[in-house]
């Protein structure tokens, strides 16, 4: 299935692009997204995706479809999905 | 005493005289400095009643125990007063040299009363302290009369605080300026207008002591550290400004007032836009790692203007605004005059908004429309120079509406006077409750109760009574850091706020001090804020969101048709009360201030809420 993570501010910045379309397999999760956007995008990796892969780095939040704000990477996500990377800190 | 003076100086400057007096250690470990210390002043040298731009109302420009040290983001100072626009307690922050000057004078806190017979600044020099004409200086731009200060005084080493044409017109959302940074909510400006008082320039030479030098530094480094990592990483590489293409994402970015979540022109003038094609360069205060400021190419080429998220939404989306020209234009011109930003475009998308309905009798205001620019750019000056319909808006949304009637009141946008900022009530619930509450009005700053709605586990588009725990704890924890002051963006980079913080003013002051103390200091000081409201007249009904947010579903975004009931808003509000032990009507029962060992008022407060 085809979902896509749509990045904001300093992610954005680093990859060069708004939006990256990932391809994962039926059932994945979040932890998965962030494994094939690591790869599709290694710029990102150890930045804005943490090192060991299964996360987001500190200071990054992760919102599905521009609603729900999700930390835990095992959540799983669905054919379609928009997952935004932003800033964990939101004020200013 | 380490980390403070245990003093403060009072100038009056109807006669020009000034006199230091003790600041005892029981006030300072209750209130530490900056808004808590300022709040303490404001309601001890207050007069009940006062009318805020009357010269008894006392400007307190306050210090804190942080300030000079080797921690970063603390070079801040807090100016204090009762708002010309709210009629409650103003608590602005500012920062950067001034901060440290004005510790360098020996004091925790300047308390300037009276009203100079002419134009003025005060020139404190040390303990020399002198009242200087300012007529010279009338009508100048802060940044000007900072300038023209310095080269009269021939001092390099003089910091000033400064007020523009809308403080010497006593706009009611003046702000005070400082190296292009403004003590900016609330009017404060406005009421040093009053005082005739152009300018505070200050000079100072000494330094306060630390308990624990090699602790205080440990912490310091390991602070530092943190400071230049991904925990900041928003701050160092786009500034705020980065809020905003989010906030559209999120149906959050309030749009031409509040009828809209989201901006059609967003990408336009959106941070990551803005760095591309405009980025000049990165600023930042003294004392400070983070370095958040971004300066961009201006409207016009031939300079450059800082921007934040604020000011960005205030003067665009808000106002219909997408030309990132004009927006930077706007924000200098604010700067220009020391209007508050937020304010401004409130002000100006309420006018707007009232010129699409006929309501503005003004040719000029009545031609203001959602996107016009140029439009926003005349209004700005008219507002700092009072002519024309300026004179009305430069009294703020709440006092324009009053006046023009017309159910104008129903889309004006504030809470207790002062205008909205850019974060959308009926997408962000907790957020809605906290602007609600906030003694200081519609606030962004002495909460950040938007980041539970920004948090996972917590649902933004549905409130409910759990939400008052949340926002009360994020006032308390504001309350600290104004307080001690650290700057909000390093916030992130504690690992536990409340021990860190209680270790680290143990280690200036020498006070033992435990976590618990500190967070119950943070209730204290948010609860005599409220206090000070109580008796200034504060009612149950001035903790309420303008109408519109209650009557209309949100017209577009992800969030689209969601609503905000009135139901759902009290049932926000009376969690707060609960959560913070206060009456079912947000009075603080007697037991409660003597338990905070708060001002023993406990007669208005129990009179009021009887």
């Amino acid at each position: 299935m085809t979902c896509v993570v749509e990045l904001f501010g300093v992610a954005r910045m680093l990859a060069g692009c708004r939006d990256v379309p990932i391809t994962v397999p039926d059932g994945a999760t979040l932890a998965d997204v962030w494994s094939a956007l690591s790869r599709q995008v290694p710029m990102l990796a150890g930045r804005v995706i943490a090192s060991n892969g299964a996360g987001l780095a500190d200071g990054y939040a992760c919102n599905v479809n521009g609603l729900d704000f999700v930390r835990n990477s095992a959540a799983s996500i669905n054919p379609g999905d928009r997952v935004l990377i932003v800033s964990a800190d939101a004020g200013g | 005493m380490h980390g403070f003076w245990g003093r403060l100086l009072h100038v009056d400057v109807t006669t020009g005289r000034s006199a230091t007096r003790d600041i005892d250690e029981e006030r300072l470990r209750k209130y530490l400095g900056g808004v808590g210390l300022g709040a303490s002043l404001l309601y001890e040298y207050a007069p009940p009643g006062v009318d805020p731009l009357s010269s008894a109302n006392p400007l307190v420009f306050a210090s804190a125990p942080l300030v000079g040290t080797r921690l970063t983001t603390t070079a801040k100072f807090a100016v204090v007063t009762k708002s010309p626009l709210t009629g409650f307690i103003a608590d602005s922050l500012s920062s950067s040299h001034f901060a440290l000057e004005l510790k360098r004078l020996g004091i925790d806190a300047l308390v300037i009363t009276g009203r100079a017979p002419a134009p003025a600044y005060l020139f404190i020099d040390g303990d020399r302290v002198e009242l200087r004409s300012a007529e010279h200086l009338r009508g100048r731009a802060p940044a000007d009369a900072e300038a023209a200060i310095r080269g009269e005084l021939q001092r390099p080493s003089v910091w000033t605080a400064t007020i523009g044409a809308a403080g010497e017109n006593r706009v009611r959302f003046a702000t005070i300026s400082n190296e292009g940074r403004h003590a900016g909510r609330g009017g404060a400006g406005a009421v040093m207008g009053a005082k005739n008082l152009k300018a505070i320039a200050i000079c100072g030479a000494r330094e306060t002591t630390v308990a624990d030098p090699d602790a205080l530094e440990r912490m310091a480094a390991a602070l530092r550290r943190r400071s230049v990592g991904t925990l900041t990483g928003k701050y160092r590489h786009l500034g705020t400004v980065a809020n905003l293409a989010v906030f559209d994402r999120l149906g959050a970015l309030p749009t031409r007032n509040f009828q809209q979540a989201t901006f059609e022109a967003a990408d336009a003038i959106s941070g990551e836009t803005l760095t591309a094609s405009r980025f000049s360069r990165r600023h930042g205060c003294a004392s400070c790692t983070i370095q958040c400021e971004r300066l961009f190419a201006s409207g016009n080429g031939t300079g450059e203007q800082r921007l934040e998220y604020e000011t960005l939404f205030a003067l665009g989306p808000l106002c219909g605004v997408g030309d990132p020209a004009f927006v930077l234009e706007a924000a200098r011109l604010c700067d220009t005059y020391g209007l508050d930003t937020i304010s401004t475009g409130g002000t100006l998308a309420w006018a707007m908004e009232s010129a699409d309905r006929g309501l503005l009798p003004d040719a000029r205001a009545a031609a203001l429309r959602f996107g016009d620019g140029a439009g926003v750019l005349a209004a700005i000056r008219a507002i700092a120079m009072r002519e024309g319909s300026g004179d009305l808006l430069a009294e703020g949304t709440r006092r324009a509406a009053a006046a023009i009637g017309a159910d104008s009141a129903d889309w004006a946008m504030h809470v207790k006077g002062l205008e909205l900022p850019g974060y959308e009530p009926r997408s962000l619930k907790t957020m809605a409750l906290g602007l609600a509450v906030s003694p200081r009005g519609a606030c962004h700053n002495r909460s950040g109760a938007y980041e539970a709605d920004f948090s996972a586990g917590v649902d933004r588009l549905r409130g409910d009574a759990g939400r008052g725990g949340l926002v009360a704890a994020s006032e308390d924890f504001a309350a600290v850091l104004d307080s001690l002051i650290v700057c909000k963006f390093l916030r992130k980079c504690f690992t536990d706020f409340y021990a860190e913080s209680a270790d680290i003013l143990g280690a200036l002051t020498g006070w033992t001090c435990t976590r618990d103390d500190l967070r119950r200091t943070g209730e204290r000081i948010h609860a005599l804020k409220k206090l000070f409201n109580v008796r200034e007249g504060w009612q149950p009904s001035d903790d309420w969101l303008p109408p519109r947010l209650l009557a209309e579903p949100l017209r577009s975004g992800v969030a689209s048709g969601t609503t905000l009931s009135a139901a759902e808003l009290g049932e926000m509000i009376r969690g707060y009360y609960g959560a913070r032990e206060w009456d079912e009507r947000g009075f603080i029962p007697p037991s409660k201030i003597r338990d905070l060992g708060l001002p023993d008022d406990h007669s208005i407060a129990h009179t009021r809420s009887a």
